[in-house]
């Protein structure tokens, strides 16, 4: 099992006994409703849906934090011929909604999929009356795609380059370091 | 500048609202109060108090009154 873990948080690879959870969270119209998607989602549904994405081209994690199982992130659709990937996330406790705890387990994906598996550009998709998503989108360093208006759902990227020297990530890890004794950027 | 001054000054241009609206405030109360909203409060708070704040103190940190209570108690800033 995948475990990725930085910044006290865990990103542990979704596996079969925990996706019954995931599809109730899923359902909840407080993550549904920022959803394209947003009938019900059933069992058979979610079974299906996670023999799909259960392989080398989708890596879907429970963010875990203080041993609590808090949300999901996840890299999809990986095309390791140009090195691309789409990243998504959902926090189900709203205790961590207000908090930087999204924003690490963000940091400890992208560290893992752009240093450690070599992906340059990661995307994103985001409802466009979704102003919290769309101002975390861009704190995290993604730019939003040319020619988006017309769309709902639009498309934002995120370059390896951009993602390694984004301020807010750079202040963060300084922080962190010094915190945990820690002088490796 | 006082640090009440400070701390009100961290919220104000942290959120974007007046120093009227402060008392009572909630992270819940204001569009511009969310994760984002809530990381560049700690980051102004930090660099008015010359502070590193914890991660469970930052998490606490739900309400103006109870950013007070966290200063004090746990970071010895007085107000």
């Amino acid at each position: 099992m995948l475990l990725l873990e930085n910044y006290d948080v865990k990103l542990i690879r979704l596996t079969d006994d925990k996706i019954e959870m995931v599809r109730k969270w899923r359902n909840d119209s407080s993550i549904q409703r920022f959803m394209e998607y947003r009938d019900k989602i059933t069992p058979l549904m979610q079974e299906k849906w996670f023999k799909s994405v259960d392989n080398s081209s989708n890596f879907y994690f429970i963010i875990n934090f203080q041993n609590t199982d808090i949300g999901v992130i996840n890299i999809k659709n990986i095309d390791s011929e140009k090195d691309e990937g789409e990243a998504g996330v959902f926090v189900y406790d709203d205790k961590y909604l207000n908090t930087d705890v999204a924003y690490r387990a963000h940091l400890v994906l992208f560290d893992y999929f752009f240093i450690e598996m070599g992906l340059k550009k990661i995307s994103s998709h985001v409802l466009s009356d979704n102003k919290r998503a769309i101002r975390f989108t861009a704190f995290l360093g993604f730019v939003k795609c040319e020619n988006q208006e017309a769309f709902y759902n639009q498309e934002y990227n995120l370059i390896k380059e951009d993602y390694l020297k984004n301020i807010n990530r750079l202040r963060f890890i300084k922080k962190w370091n010094v915190l945990n004794n820690n002088n490796i950027l | 500048m006082t640090n009440l001054e400070k701390y009100n000054e961290a919220f104000i241009a942290s959120f974007e609202i007046t120093e009227e609206k402060l008392n009572g405030l909630k992270y819940q109360d204001i569009e511009f109060w969310d994760s984002v909203g809530h990381m560049t409060l700690v980051a102004n708070l930090e660099d008015a108090f010359d502070i590193m704040m914890e991660t469970d103190d930052i998490i606490d940190l739900s309400s103006y009154e109870k950013g007070k209570e966290i200063l004090t108690e746990k970071y010895d800033i007085s107000f």
